[in-house]
C-alpha cells in the first residue's frame, strides 16, 4: 500500500521490459493477492491463475491504469477479484470448498505441544476456512479483505467500488453468519460446549 | 448503553481496536449487565482468533515460482514486440501509412482468392449450355477425334476451371479433347441442373459402346477416361469421353 505517486513510473519500467523492477514489484504483492485468491476461492489452482493473469494483465495493457481513481495496489485487487468472481462462476460447481494445505497430511504428524491440541487448532482453522468460503460473495470479499489482509475499510471500499458504509455493514453482517455457521458446526459435531470452547481457545 | 449500540461496537471491541476509551469502558459494563452481550463478545472473539489462526496458518503461502518464471518470459516477449514496433517507426512510416499497407495487401489476398475460386461452379454451367447434349441413341459425329468450336471453347475455358491443379497438369488438361455429355437418364434436361459435381474416372473400352459409340479395339482390357456429371441430388446425370 505504500505506492502511490511512483505507481506510473513503475509501470513505465515494467512495460518497457525492466524485468528486476519487474521482480521486486511482484515479490511485493504476489503472495497477498494468492492468499486473496485462496480464500476467496478455496482453490490453489484458481488462486494461482488469479496471481498469474492479474500481472500479465499489468505487463499487456499498463495505459489500463488510471492513477485517479486509486493507487496501483488497489487496482492490482480490483483485478484480482474480478478474476476470482469469473473463475468461481465457470467452476462454481467443482470447487472444493478448502483444499489441503500443501504438506498439510505430513504436518498432521509432526505435533508442536500436545497433539490432541494441534489436531483441534488444526480442525478449528478448517472449520473457520469453511466457514469463510461458505459466504456469499460480497460479504466474503469484504471479511477477506479487511480481516485477511487487514485493509483499512476505506481501501476496501475502493477496491470493492462501494462506499465505505456498505463495507462496514457487510463486514458485521459477515461475522454474524461466521459465527451462525461455527455454532452450526458444533451441533453437527455433537460435541459438548466444553470441547468447543477449548478448541476455540487454542487460537488465543 | 442499549443492546443495539453494543452491537455497533462488538467487532472493533473484540478485535482491540475501539479507540475511544470512555466508549469501550461504556460497552465492558454493559457486557457484565446483559448476558446477551457477554456472549455476542464472546462469540466475537473466538471468531477473530480463529480468523488471526487461519492469517498465521497461511503466511507463508506464495504462488508457485513457475508462474514468476512465466510472467518473466511474458515481460521478455513484450519488450521484444515493444521494439520491432519501436524498429518500424524508424523507417520513417507512420501508422496511418502501415495501415494502408496492410489494407491493399488484405483486398489483394481478397480479390486473388475470389478469382482463384468463383469461376468453378459457374464455368460448368457454362459447358452444359454451350454444348447442348445429344440423346443417346444418336451417336455423335464428333467423336474422340475431332472437337467443335465450341468445345475448343469449353477447352481453353477449363484451364480456368480447376485452377489449383499443377502447371504440368494443366498443361495436359490443355492437350485434352472432350465429347459432348450423353445424358444417362432418357429426356432428362441437363440444363436446367444447378449445382452440378463432375467426377473424373477409368471405364473399360466397352462403355463408349454403351452409349452408342465406336468401341475401340481390345474394348474389355482398354480403360478410357470419363467425367460423370452429378446432379444435386448425387444422381449421376450424364457422362462425356476424354481422350
Amino acid at each position: 500500500m505504500t505506492l502511490t505517486h511512483k505507481d506510473a513510473e513503475l509501470l513505465q519500467l515494467i512495460s518497457a521490459g525492466d524485468e528486476h523492477v519487474f521482480a521486486a514489484f511482484y515479490q511485493e504483492h504476489q503472495a497477498g493477492l494468492f492468499r486473496f485468491g485462496l480464500l476467496m476461492s478455496g482453490s490453489r489452482q484458481i488462486a494461482e491463475e488469479v496471481v498469474q493473469e492479474v500481472f500479465l494483465a499489468l505487463i499487456r495493457e499498463p495505459h489500463r491504469y488510471d492513477p485517479a481513481r486509486g493507487n496501483l495496489s488497489s487496482y492490482l485487487y480490483g483485478m484480482a477479484r474480478n478474476h476470482v468472481l469469473r473463475s468461481l462462476r465457470r467452476e462454481k460447481p467443482y470447487v472444493p470448498l478448502v483444499e489441503p494445505a500443501e504438506g498439510e497430511g505430513t504436518e498432521r504428524l509432526v505435533t508442536r505441544d500436545d497433539p490432541s491440541t494441534e489436531t483441534a487448532r488444526r480442525e478449528a482453522i478448517k472449520i473457520v476456512r469453511q466457514a469463510v468460503v461458505a459466504l456469499p460473495v460480497h460479504y466474503r470479499e469484504v471479511v477477506v479483505l479487511c480481516d485477511f489482509q487487514e485493509m483499512t475499510y476505506a481501501e476496501a471500499a475502493r477496491i470493492l467500488e462501494c462506499p465505505v458504509g456498505t463495507v462496514n455493514s457487510r463486514l458485521h453482517r459477515g461475522h454474524a453468519l461466521m459465527v451462525q455457521r461455527l455454532r452450526a458446526s458444533k451441533i453437527s459435531q455433537a460435541s459438548p460446549d466444553e470441547e468447543w470452547t477449548s478448541l476455540l481457545r487454542c487460537f488465543a | 448503553m442499549k443492546c443495539t449500540d453494543f452491537e455497533r461496537n462488538v467487532l472493533s471491541l473484540a478485535s482491540d481496536q475501539l479507540a475511544d476509551a470512555s466508549l469501550r469502558d461504556l460497552s465492558l459494563a454493559h457486557v457484565r449487565l446483559c448476558n446477551h452481550c457477554a456472549n455476542r463478545l464472546t462469540e466475537e472473539q473466538n471468531l477473530i482468533a480463529g480468523i488471526r489462526a487461519v492469517q498465521a496458518e497461511l503466511a507463508a503461502e506464495t504462488t508457485p515460482l513457475r508462474v514468476e518464471l512465466g510472467l518473466i518470459n511474458a515481460i521478455r516477449i513484450q519488450a521484444n514486440s515493444a521494439a520491432a514496433v519501436s524498429s518500424w517507426q524508424r523507417t520513417g512510416l507512420n501508422a496511418w501509412q502501415v495501415g494502408a499497407v496492410a489494407a491493399a495487401i488484405l483486398v489483394l489476398i481478397a480479390t486473388v482468392s475470389f478469382f482463384w475460386q468463383h469461376p468453378a461452379s459457374s464455368e460448368e454451367q457454362v459447358n452444359i449450355t454451350s454444348a447442348p447434349p445429344a440423346r443417346p441413341s444418336e451417336p455423335s459425329p464428333q467423336l474422340l477425334s475431332g472437337a467443335s468450336e465450341a468445345e475448343h471453347v469449353h477447352v481453353s475455358r477449363q484451364k480456368r476451371v480447376r485452377p489449383r491443379s499443377s502447371a504440368p497438369r494443366a498443361a495436359a488438361r490443355d492437350k485434352e479433347v472432350v465429347t459432348e455429355f450423353f445424358p444417362l437418364i432418357a429426356g432428362d434436361d441437363l440444363s436446367a441442373l444447378e449445382n452440378i459435381r463432375l467426377v473424373r474416372v477409368e471405364l473399360p473400352g466397352s462403355a463408349l459402346g454403351e452409349v452408342g459409340l465406336p468401341s475401340p479395339p481390345a474394348a474389355e482390357t482398354t480403360l478410357v477416361r470419363a467425367e460423370v456429371l452429378f446432379g444435386q441430388d448425387g444422381v449421376a446425370r450424364a457422362i462425356r469421353f476424354v481422350q
